[in-house]
């Protein structure tokens, strides 16, 4: 079988990729299970189920561990947050190498500081361009087939300005990156600028977020698309049922769901499997 | 005050309920919404890796996520242990284990390794003299002579009540704080574990949601646990994502039924994050903008 990276490549070329955030396995399962064609892994999600907040606490072993569950659990291309690859260029190829032996199909990189913060929040900063560049050229060399997908991202939007974004957008898809996500797109005006001065101008991008419907973000020509609920979404249904627990209500579990999610994590193989190497 | 100790102060109270959950996140959920307690499933552990509850996470596995979920809240965690992975040697070690996590007590059940969930077909149990003497060994192991050891059965389906009353009985014999018959599906056999063994004056725990708070404690239960509570509300919650993302591009509706998060419950805000700008402001951590180019 290709490998995951050459798979998520040959989905690029025809609509646009969209994964929707997963945080562990038994997400990653319901988003495929759902007809998902691929799934992003989230360094936030990933940070939280940990109890940790999004700032670089994370460590490259921790996301790679959760890495390795999710391309373990399903059969379709991991995306996977990769922060700032976890130190300078050494680290990177490190991180390149480790993603891409735990399954990964896609990886991103971004340009702030290490430790980093999660793209939407206060007090960004980023590493000068240049030193970002070597970070891409770094990451493409790691590489031990030439399939894994490396994903360029900066987050200098929020301090540095929508100018410079563009720039380093440009020069790290200059240096090879295979696609450019420019993070922390939090208006349609933003997002109309990144399509006007990227998309269009035959950058491959990324676009994180929900500020406009599927159909209209592929309309405009982006390659992938990552979002959904995730961990947050999970967060509210979870304290919903608490509260519902609360106020005198049950487990809200029935057999039938209990069925299907038995199901879902591959209950019936493994009843197939005692069968096939059964003793007796 | 130790976890432990905190949980034995609980159950002297009254019924003691602990959702099920299987992360970091969701633990710190519980404890927000004033519950006393956290369960930590294994059946959730085994899912957010990725596999069903047949017994293929490791001790290793289980114990990794029980350092995050003890250090993330400070109420009492009550833990599946399982079989306690191997035999009274391996019951030792996971006793050492799951307590330097943190948590205030832990269940080992008297199945066959690998095990089965306990509402799963095909369950079998080990010889009763060879738990009770797991269940010897696990309270020997104890460095915190609070830690609460449960002794779970998952007799009744394959063997059926009269073994499963015999084994109860035989573990909290050993010493066990509490036990636990697993995989009570009705109201009858409910009725059946209180009669038999909760208001006989053994400690019991109950696995479910077949009746509130306040009638498992007129029923003479110490604990219960809703195991499936975290698993089920992301099931429903992701799967209506995904579907009205498939059907109309966004997830809006879905977020909007689930419940927003108000303002001062936020992901963001439980996990901290308010507390990393006041650590940046007192060690002067750089602010925006100097290391920028």
């Amino acid at each position: 079988m290709s490998s995951p990276g050459a798979r998520l490549r040959q989905n690029m070329t025809g609509d646009m990729v969209l994964a929707p955030f997963v945080y562990d396995g038994f997400t990653a399962m319901i988003a495929e299970g759902q007809g998902a064609q691929a799934v992003y892994m989230t360094g936030h999600g990933t940070s939280a189920q940990i109890g940790l907040p999004d700032v670089g606490l994370t460590s490259m072993a921790e996301m790679v561990a959760n890495l390795g569950y999710i391309t373990e659990g399903v059969e379709v291309p991991v995306i996977a947050d990769a922060d700032t690859g976890y130190g300078n260029a050494i680290n990177v190829q490190r991180t390149v190498r480790e993603y891409e032996n735990a399954g990964a199909a896609a990886m991103h990189l971004e340009d702030q500081v290490f430790p980093k913060r999660c793209g939407f929040f206060e007090g960004k900063q980023c590493v000068p361009m240049a030193e970002h560049v070597q970070k891409i050229r770094a990451a493409l060399d790691a590489r031990s087939e030439p399939d894994l997908v490396i994903i360029a991202r900066t987050d200098a939007v929020a301090p540095n300005g929508r100018d410079d974004a563009i720039r380093r957008a440009e020069a790290y898809r200059s240096a090879g990156a295979d696609l450019v996500f420019v993070d922390g797109i939090k208006t349609v005006d933003d997002m109309d600028i990144y399509t006007t001065r990227l998309v269009e101008q035959g950058l491959p991008c990324l676009y994180n977020g929900e500020l406009l419907p599927v159909p209209e973000v592929a309309k405009r020509g982006f390659k992938v698309m990552i979002t959904g609920g995730g961990h947050a979404l999970s967060y509210a249904a979870v304290r919903q049922a608490l509260l519902d627990l609360k106020q005198g209500g049950g487990e809200g579990r029935d057999l039938e769901q209990f069925n299907t999610i038995t199901s879902l994590l591959g209950l019936p193989e493994i009843y197939e499997l005692e069968k096939r190497y059964a003793s007796n | 005050m130790q976890r432990s100790l905190r949980l034995r102060q609980l159950m002297e109270e009254g019924v003691v309920i602990a959702p099920g959950v299987y992360n970091a996140l969701f633990a710190k959920a519980v404890e927000k919404t004033g519950f006393d307690a956290i369960y930590i499933t294994g059946f959730g552990t085994a899912a957010r890796y990725g596999y069903p509850d047949v017994g293929l996470i490791t001790q290793t596995e289980m114990v990794q996520n029980l350092r995050h979920i003890c250090r993330a809240t400070s109420i009492p965690v009550i833990a599946d242990a399982d079989t306690g992975y191997g035999n009274i040697i391996n019951v030792r070690r996971t006793v050492r284990e799951y307590e330097r996590t943190g948590v205030a007590g832990f269940h080992l059940e008297d199945q066959v390794f690998p095990k089965k969930c306990g509402f799963m077909e095909g369950k079998a149990v080990i010889p009763l003299d060879e738990h009770v003497q797991k269940i010897r060994a696990a309270l020997d192991a104890r460095r915190d002579p609070d830690t609460v050891i449960i002794a779970r059965t998952d007799a009744l389906a394959p063997n059926g009540w009269e073994d499963a009353l015999a084994r109860a009985r035989a573990y909290r014999e050993a010493g066990a704080d509490l036990v636990f018959v697993d995989g009570i599906r009705t109201l009858d056999e409910l009725e059946i574990y209180s009669r038999e063994l909760a208001q006989k004056g053994i400690p019991c725990l109950y696995n479910g949601g077949l009746v509130t708070a306040k009638t498992a404690e007129d029923m003479g239960f110490k604990i219960q646990i809703l195991a499936g509570l975290a698993l089920g509300a992301v099931f429903k919650s992701a799967t209506a994502a995904m579907q009205e993302l498939n059907s109309s591009g966004s997830t809006r509706q879905t977020m909007a039924q689930f419940g927003s998060q108000p303002a001062d419950d936020n992901v963001n805000d439980i996990l901290g994050v308010p507390e990393i700008y006041e650590l940046e402001q007192r060690y002067d951590v750089a602010s925006e903008g100097e290391a920028a180019q």
